[in-house]
């Protein structure tokens, strides 16, 4: 729960400081040393600023899940934080789900309309957590011995692809919005597949192997 | 814009296909299969001979291919050569509906009908739930030709070794009945002589199928190979069955006051 807390701050926290980026504090200071502290505060409070807010359905990472975008390098590698949730009536009891991800978005766009584009490329590694301690307890030596149960139980891996269409536009929060497809395939189920030594390529359940989500992304300004 | 909307219509009608998964752990509202051990229960066939005849076979997790193997193996017996199948648990490995649907998917195109007890690999999770929707209760005993097959949930370690699991009290009220059956065969995925079996209900459990005299034999799975073994020197016989990995299974056949088993490979 802590890291959720934590997830939270991050994204609050980014949305707050990145709002000041025009350096206005910087003129009303007079003190170097606080000139400095301001100046640092407003690399960090655009460091923190997301250039992008999500919300997704589906996907494996929650059947509504939102979070934050931010750019790592050149909007081309940015790294993104999901809170997702499931309902009881698809679960025992609601699970909540944290997503770390790191995206890569290929320049390549296909131009429909001066401000739609279509973006083909764009993939994601996932690295999610389950909360709750019937997905922890499995990893808790007083239960297990080491390795009992070999993989995190709470903790899945996934590579995901994103079949985004982008419309821009100038506005004083935001400059475009984008609906997306995303296609994603997960660790326990790539592995549950392709975990048999004498698999067949006829034999392989490809279906079982992708997992489908739908979402929409607030470029910020 | 046309084909944008065309698009974005698509993949809205896209939402109702069952691809669109919230978690691995997640649970159908509605499970695609249910109460599968009661309908193969009341599929199960007696021949007209007294012999009741079994294969005994566990540990499926994700040997998808290696299962399929072994069943074509089984499906090659004659007709009467088998009146049902024990799953001796771990039908899955990660605990997730995806998996017990594709196992199941595989299993249920076994000739004969097949009935499975709960193993470890089965309850991660949410997987507790996913077998209880699909398969029915965890504990459940069935007759077949006068012979008390007693399905019990011995996965000890996955309640942190409580003091009600196994159901000792169940079992007792199982086995106390002698009139309503000839001999009881106990069937669970891990035997009360393994480690992951709590050890303070051990002595009690073995006592309660000693008890009334008419418990034939044990059959388990969990160590993934073959053993047949008097676990303790009481003339009870513990019959470990291979995981499917191994492409081979073990036919039981049962008469009053006896049994015989061989290895299909």
């Amino acid at each position: 729960m802590k890291k959720l807390v934590f997830i939270l701050c991050m994204i609050i926290s980014g949305v707050l400081f990145g709002q000041n980026t025009t350096g206005e504090l910087i003129t009303i200071e007079s003190d170097s040393i606080k000139v400095e502290k301001t100046r640092f505060l407003t690399k960090v409070g655009y460091a923190l600023k997301p250039v992008a807010l999500q919300w997704q359905y589906a996907g494996n990472i929650g059947m509504h899940s939102v979070g934050a975008e931010w750019n790592v390098l050149k909007n081309v590698l940015k790294a993104g934080l999901i809170l997702g949730y499931v309902p009881d009536s698809r679960s025992i009891e609601p699970l909540f789900v944290g997503t770390i991800q790191i995206k890569y978005t290929s320049k390549l766009n296909i131009k429909l309309r001066e401000d739609l584009v279509i973006k083909p490329l764009n993939f994601t590694l996932n690295f999610s957590s389950t909360y709750g301690d019937r997905f922890s307890i499995y990893n808790n030596n007083e239960y297990y011995p080491d390795n009992y149960y070999w993989w995190n139980v709470r903790t899945r891996y996934g590579l995901a692809h994103d079949l985004e269409i982008l419309y821009s536009f100038d506005r004083k929060f935001a400059k475009g919005i984008s609906f997306y497809f995303n296609t994603s395939t997960w660790d326990v189920e790539f592995y549950s597949v392709f975990g048999n030594d004498n698999l067949e390529l006829d034999r392989i359940p490809y279906k079982r192997l992708f997992t489908f989500g739908i979402g929409t992304k607030i470029y910020l300004n | 814009m046309k084909n944008v909307v065309i698009i974005l219509i698509s993949i809205l009608s896209l939402i109702g296909c069952d691809q669109f998964k919230y978690s691995p752990y997640q649970i159908d509202r509605d499970s695609k299969y249910k109460d599968l051990n009661e309908k193969n229960i009341a599929k199960i066939q007696t021949s007209n001979s007294d012999t009741t005849k079994i294969i005994v076979l566990g540990d499926s997790q994700r040997f998808y291919a290696h299962t399929q193997d072994l069943i074509d193996k089984i499906n090659d017996l004659p007709d009467h050569a088998v009146d049902f199948v024990v799953h001796t648990g771990d039908l899955v490995d990660f605990g997730i509906q995806k998996e017990y649907y594709g196992i199941h998917e595989i299993l249920q195109t076994i000739k004969f009908p097949y009935v499975a007890v709960v193993g470890n690999h089965d309850m991660i999770g949410n997987g507790t739930v996913i077998f209880e929707r699909m398969y029915g209760e965890l504990d459940f005993s069935f007759n077949v030709n006068g012979n008390k097959f007693i399905y019990i949930n011995t996965n000890s370690r996955e309640y942190q070794f409580d003091d009600h699991h196994p159901s000792i009290d169940w079992l007792d009220e199982e086995l106390r009945d002698t009139n309503g059956y000839n001999q009881a065969i106990i069937v669970s995925h891990v035997a009360p002589h393994h480690s992951d079996f709590n050890k303070e209900l051990e002595d009690e459990f073995v006592e309660t199928l000693e008890q009334y005299g008419k418990t034939l034999l044990y059959i388990n799975g969990h160590n993934h190979d073959y053993h047949f073994e008097d676990v303790y020197d009481n003339g009870l016989m513990f019959l470990n069955t291979f995981s499917t990995s191994h492409e081979k299974t073990v036919l039981v056949k049962i008469w009053n006051g006896g049994f015989k088993h061989e290895i299909i490979d």
